[in-house]
């Protein structure tokens, strides 16, 4: 339930506010967090395992050379391996993955630990019925802004057989420009001119990535296992994203009642406090356990899926204006930008002549994480 | 000019002083005075025609009514000021209805019973009845002092008292808080009665005051008991310039709530539906306008509300932490009155008057809001199809039959809507109706009977999800009898006596899928029932000389009643849908299951000397129904759920201690009170139940304990310019939930602090009175922060952050500090115009400290933050006028 003493506040004016706050915390943790999953759908399979750091500085600490296997109950096992980064990662093609068959994850640490997750059952998964979206105004909370943008929604329409429990993971890829095309520039005091390879370098991007909210969605409590209007991401006309073009790659993955509810946790702990309506945090239930000390406090899951996807892409709409990120351009003089930052990236006007400057994000689209090729599959 | 203006420049600036009732001269003018006026002639002019008199001597100056007699003063004459002012018309005007009995003199001597009476040697019981002047009314708690023995006793709700005294000449005197002390002679002859009117007092406005009902702070019974009336709380600050009698019982030591805006609220470590409310004895189960804002009650009607925190009286039981008795104005006898006002959120009118002059009375009030037009003026689409409004409304009739009955009736309604957007529909309300008979057998024996109906019920649409849509109901019906005897018996014992009943009725209503688009699985919670019976008995008495006792017992007996579908479980295992082996159905109205017991009270107070006292209780309390509440606050979906076969019922043993000081010239008292409180069968409940989703109760909750303690200092202040209290408390409140398996732990089976647990509370409220038409008042609040869970480390999966937790509760929110400041401004002060009116400028959180109402953690593209929302950031401003047709001293 939404907050309703937020809201009563925002309604009566009352000037609340929300502000950034850092708890005086300090405890010291360090406990094992081990994840993974096996997803049929999906050609690479994923185990993380770290040990947790402190609130005031949050990092991931991998825990490395462990021996990670995935086995399932008819005795097959799948050795992972360690990647630079600390994941550990594996290959099965979907036809080693069979529906119906459970799963377990057995972790070794080279402190010679032992971890094992519980048999989680691979269930099929279904179609993705339909996505799209609805122009919606909506607040932001804690900046107090009002925002409009695109709200997208998923349908689901399963046959009754299929798990009742759902998760989508997003990965939205958008075209977008710099502020102007990149005239010439300067690379240091001596204001000495460079340019560009071509015309446009830099001016054109097109970036992916994945959009990190827990999205998801269950039917235990309906006649029927479908569900429509699933409230996936928000995407406001204060970015770029909504420029040019806008595709959306949706993930749906079944799961158990489990996997559900572990991650149900996580999402009303961290996306839907803020009032005296919300429960206590609830910590989320593992299903690892230290084989050789049953005591040991475990965090993480270990879940299987079938994943299927579908994407969704989007043009410019017409009605509604974009306002992107802020980049202003303002006229150069040797007075106010002689001294840098460097570089500094000229554009000339080619009707007045008149010579603009930006910040440098705005010059160079691949520092806002864009690429300056499109995918294979974009058009 | 007006006289009295004229006399307060005379008492200012001469050393004059003046006698007289405000109402006699309230109409009365001086005109045309010039320097060197003799003071005689002016006041023979004024007077002329208005049948008031006066005389002087030194220099005082006695007004009264009637013929020119010079009175002989009474020989107790340090007292004649008060005697004086007590000879009015209004005593001797109602002689005639107690000829027999009571015959007041010139001399101010009250003669009770017959000259020629049997004496046989024995005391006589002496019966009193003490009224408001001006009402009519009964006054309670009044303090009569037989100077001669140093013996008091103290009015009850029917404005009597009693006194064994042998035959013989006495002094007593009669004072009531707001009232005008009286001082008389008492000449005892034999058995008798008489009613004496106490006048309000003369130059008064209304005031801060807390006291305490039929006993005092050192002298009476009770322990964590505060009596607050409407009088003494109109100046103190409130947000919104809405009066509200909840939140100034948030002001008092011992009661503390989640956060400001939020219902319900938490007595020494309970929670909040250890609490229960009645309001002229209908059972009230949602005491909150708007989720907590405001608070269902009208303050209009109301004349004082009990809270009994401690040492209940064995008439009262059923809740655990503490019961909240609020009273209604009985209504004016003599003359029609109506007042009313306007804040920014609310209207409210009430009107009081004789139906039958001096026989019937009645009262009304009606409440409701208009504030749609802040909704609209804010421009965001959401909040605009949003809309809250809420209302409540009661009528009371009270007839006095004849000296020895009386008849009430009393309906109350409260109900509320709130549509938050397109998402979710909310409404609920509370209605009720009571009956009340106070008989009177004899001097020594009373009877109070009523019978009560109410019913709260909600209704909630969920539109979050179009597939997912649904409709919900709930309701409970409490219903109420009961018979209570009070009997002075020889000795003076005060016994109690007395038997209730309740029914509970509750349909826990149906989720019905709302919309044509709906799938949701339609599921029925279910109806129950129970009855719960009780008997008491208690016995007030002096066990020494300077020990007084209370002993009490209450006998409580609760049937929960079918229909019902009971489900067994495997003994010892936990409750899941795993362990089930079988089930038993019951027919409507058979015994599911029964508990019982007994309830004693024990009090003991020693006194020190006059004015210091000691005192020591124990107190158990059990009850039968509880919240299913898993929020942090309460929601208006919370449903009450009686105690079943599965969830047995709460328990709660209370001792406590304290030691109690009046420094009665400066009209200060202070209590320090120190308790612990051991609950069982607390119930609490499993990580992330969903109370809709028809799975069996037992499945979702868990029993517990809760060890409640602290200590509780207020030093209060009664009288003169400055009043108002101060208060700090020391508390902590801690659960244990452990059980043979993990399942049936919460926090592990460690103790954790409840979420109402705030060790350091200070509260200071302070009323100023510059003038008769103006004063400041002032709250300074301070609390340590509620505790909270926090995230105490981070881990990362799939590039996102997750949080691990903390123990439950084990941090808490910033501290909680706020000044409020508010500025009261009465109109002219005659006495007999037809309208009055006063305007109330409220400042909340003057200094607008941004206090933490939460902590929460939100993921923000991946990236976990912590933020902390405040709601009233600023110094809220409000002003609200308000206006009171008739007779303005009428509270």
């Amino acid at each position: 339930m939404l907050a309703p003493a937020v809201f009563f506040a925002l309604l009566m004016n009352f000037s609340s506010c929300i502000e950034p706050y850092t708890a005086d915390v300090e405890e010291a943790t360090d406990l094992i967090s081990v994840e993974g999953s096996i997803i049929r759908g999906e050609l690479v399979q994923t185990v993380v395992v770290t040990r947790t750091s402190a609130m005031v500085n949050p990092q991931f600490l991998p825990v490395r050379d462990c021996m990670v296997e995935v086995v399932d109950d008819q005795g097959a096992g799948f050795l992972f391996n360690e990647n630079p980064d600390g994941t550990y990662t594996r290959t099965i093609p979907d036809e080693m993955l069979k529906i119906g068959r459970k799963y377990q994850l057995r972790v070794t640490t080279p402190r010679g630990e032992r971890y094992e997750s519980s048999y989680e059952r691979l269930n099929s998964g279904t179609e993705v019925d339909s996505v799209y979206y609805r122009v919606e105004d909506r607040i932001d909370k804690v900046a107090g802004e009002e925002l409009t943008g695109l709200q997208f929604y998923v349908d689901l329409e399963a046959a009754d057989s299929i798990s009742r429990y759902y998760r989508w993971s997003l990965e939205e890829t958008y075209e977008y420009t710099s502020v102007a095309p990149i005239s010439y520039y300067y690379l240091d005091e001596s204001l000495e001119q460079y340019y560009p390879e071509y015309d446009t370098e830099f001016f054109r991007c097109w970036k992916t990535a994945g959009i990190k909210d827990l999205f998801l969605s269950s039917t235990k409590n309906l006649v029927m296992n479908e569900k429509k209007m699933i409230p996936l991401n928000y995407v406001s006309t204060e970015s770029d994203r909504l420029k040019i073009k806008y595709s959306l790659l949706i993930r749906q993955y079944t799961m158990s009642e489990n996997a559900y509810r572990y991650w149900l946790n996580h999402k009303i702990a961290t996306q839907e406090a803020g009032g005296l309506y919300t429960q206590q945090p609830g910590q989320p239930v593992s299903n690892i356990v230290n084989v050789d000390d049953s005591t040991e406090q475990v965090l993480g899951f270990f879940w299987a899926s079938h994943k299927t996807e579908q994407r969704l892409t989007i043009p410019r709409i017409n009605d509604l204006p974009v306002f992107g990120d802020p980049c202003d351009l303002v006229e150069f003089s040797f007075a106010d930008h002689g001294k840098g930052p460097f570089p500094m990236y000229i554009w000339v006007d080619p009707m007045s002549g008149i010579r603009y400057t930006s910040n440098r994000f705005c010059f160079v689209c691949t520092l806002k994480g864009g690429e300056t090729q499109p995918p294979d599959w974009w058009e | 000019m007006a006289l009295e203006e004229f006399i307060g420049t005379l008492q200012r600036d001469t050393n004059l002083e003046f006698y007289y009732k405000s109402a006699w001269i309230d109409s009365v003018v001086v005109r045309n005075v010039r320097k060197g006026d003799l003071l005689e002639q002016v006041l023979a002019q004024a007077f002329r025609g208005t049948g008031l008199n006066f005389f002087t001597e030194d220099n005082q100056v006695f007004i009264f009514q009637g013929d020119p007699v010079v009175a002989s003063l009474p020989e107790y004459d340090d007292h004649r000021k008060k005697a004086f002012t007590g000879v009015d018309a209004t005593s001797e005007g109602n002689g005639d209805q107690y000829m027999t009995t009571i015959n007041i003199s010139r001399e101010n001597m009250i003669t009770v019973g017959e000259e020629h009476a049997n004496n046989n040697g024995r005391k006589k019981r002496v019966q009193g009845r003490i009224l408001n002047g001006s009402t009519g009314e009964p006054l309670i708690g009044a303090t009569i002092y037989v100077k001669q023995l140093s013996l008091g006793t103290i009015s009850d709700v029917d404005g009597n008292f009693f006194l064994e005294l042998a035959p013989g000449q006495y002094t007593i005197s009669m004072d009531h808080m707001a009232m005008k002390a009286l001082e008389y002679g008492l000449k005892v002859l034999s058995d008798g009665s008489f009613t004496i009117e106490l006048e309000n007092e003369l130059i008064e406005l209304e005031e801060i005051t807390v006291i305490d009902k039929r006993r005092g702070n050192v002298d009476g019974m009770l322990m964590g008991y505060e009596r607050i009336t409407t009088r003494s709380m109109k100046e103190i600050p409130v947000v919104m310039g809405e009066k509200d009698i909840l939140k100034v019982a948030q002001m008092l030591p011992g009661v503390q709530n989640v956060g400001e805006g939020s219902s319900g609220f938490n007595v020494r470590g309970g929670s909040p539906d250890q609490n229960m409310f009645y309001i002229n004895n209908i059972s009230v189960y949602n005491t909150s306008h708007l989720f907590g804002f405001f608070t269902a009650f009208s303050p209009d009607i109301i004349s004082d509300f009990s809270l009994y925190k401690n040492n209940v009286p064995a008439k009262y039981g059923g809740r655990i932490a503490s019961i909240f008795e609020i009273n209604t104005r009985e209504g004016n006898k003599n003359n029609f009155f109506a007042q009313g006002g306007i804040s920014p959120i609310t209207g409210h009118v009430s009107a009081e008057g004789p139906v039958i002059k001096e026989k019937v009375t009645f009262v009304a009030s009606y409440r409701s809001t208009y504030s749609d037009w802040i909704l609209n003026r804010i421009n965001d689409q959401d909040l605009k199809n949003s809309n809250a409004t809420f209302s409540d409304a009661t009528l009371g009739l009270n007839a006095e039959i004849n000296t020895d009955n009386r008849l009430r009736f009393f309906y109350y309604q409260s109900a509320d809507k709130f549509s938050l957007s397109t998402r979710n529909d909310y409404s609920y309300a509370n209605r009720g109706a009571s009956l009340l008979w106070d008989h009177r057998f004899n001097n020594n024996l009373t009877l109070d009977v009523s019978a009560a109906t109410s019913n709260y019920g909600f209704g909630n649409i969920d539109k979050n999800n179009v597939s997912e849509a649904y409709e919900q109901d709930y309701s409970i019906r409490h219903s109420e009898a009961r018979a209570d005897f009070t009997w002075l018996a020889p000795g003076n014992h005060l016994i109690e006596f007395g038997a209730n009943s309740v029914l509970y009725q509750l349909n826990r209503g149906n989720i019905i899928p709302y919309g044509p688009e709906s799938r949701r699985i339609p599921i029925s919670l279910g109806e129950e029932q129970g009855v719960e019976n009780s008997l008491y008995l208690s016995d007030e008495f002096s066990l020494l000389p300077r020990l007084n006792l209370l002993l009490g017992l209450r006998y409580s007996h609760y049937m929960y009643l079918g229909p019902a579908d009971v489900i067994r479980y495997d003994e010892g295992l936990p409750k899941n849908q795993f362990t089930v082996i079988g089930s038993e159905s019951y027919a409507p109205w058979e015994k599911v299951q029964s508990y019982s017991g007994f309830e004693p009270r024990v009090v003991l107070n020693y006194s020190l000397g006059n004015n210091t006292s000691v005192k020591a209780s124990y107190n158990r309390l059990q009850q039968y129904i509880f919240l299913l509440s898993n929020t942090i606050a309460l929601a208006p979906t919370d449903q009450w759920k009686l105690t079943d076969s599965h969830i047995t019922p709460p328990l709660s043993d209370q001792v406590s201690a304290g030691f109690y000081h009046d420094f009665q010239d400066q009209g200060i008292n202070i209590s320090v009170e120190a308790y612990k409180k051991w609950i069982s069968n607390v119930v609490e409940y499993k990580d992330g139940v969903d109370f809709i989703s028809g799975a069996p109760v037992e499945t979702q909750v868990l029993q517990g304990t809760q060890d409640s303690r602290g200590i509780e200092v207020m030093v209060k202040k009664n009288t003169n310019r400055l009043t108002g209290w101060v208060s700090y408390t020391w508390s902590r409140s801690m659960v244990t939930v452990d059980g043979s398996f993990d399942e049936m732990q919460i926090n592990d089976g460690s103790p954790f602090p409840s979420n109402y647990d705030r060790p350091h509370s200070f509260n200071l409220v302070s009323n100023y009175r510059i003038s008769r038409r103006l004063s400041f008042s002032s709250n300074i609040v301070y609390t340590s922060g509620r505790p909270v869970t926090l995230p105490i480390a981070v881990y990362y999966s799939e590039n996102q952050q997750y949080l691990y937790y903390s123990s439950r509760n084990k941090y808490r929110i910033p501290d909680y500090f706020r000044i409020d400041l508010s500025v009261n401004l009465e109109g002219n002060l005659k006495f007999k115009k037809l309208a009055h009116s006063f305007w109330m400028l409220n400042i909340y959180n003057l200094t607008g400290r941004e206090n933490a109402y939460s902590v929460f953690y939100e993921a923000r593209a991946g990236q976990i933050k912590g933020y902390r929302l405040s709601i009233f950031a600023q110094p809220i401003v409000t002003l609200s006028w308000n206006f009171k047709f008739g007779n303005y001293n009428s509270e």
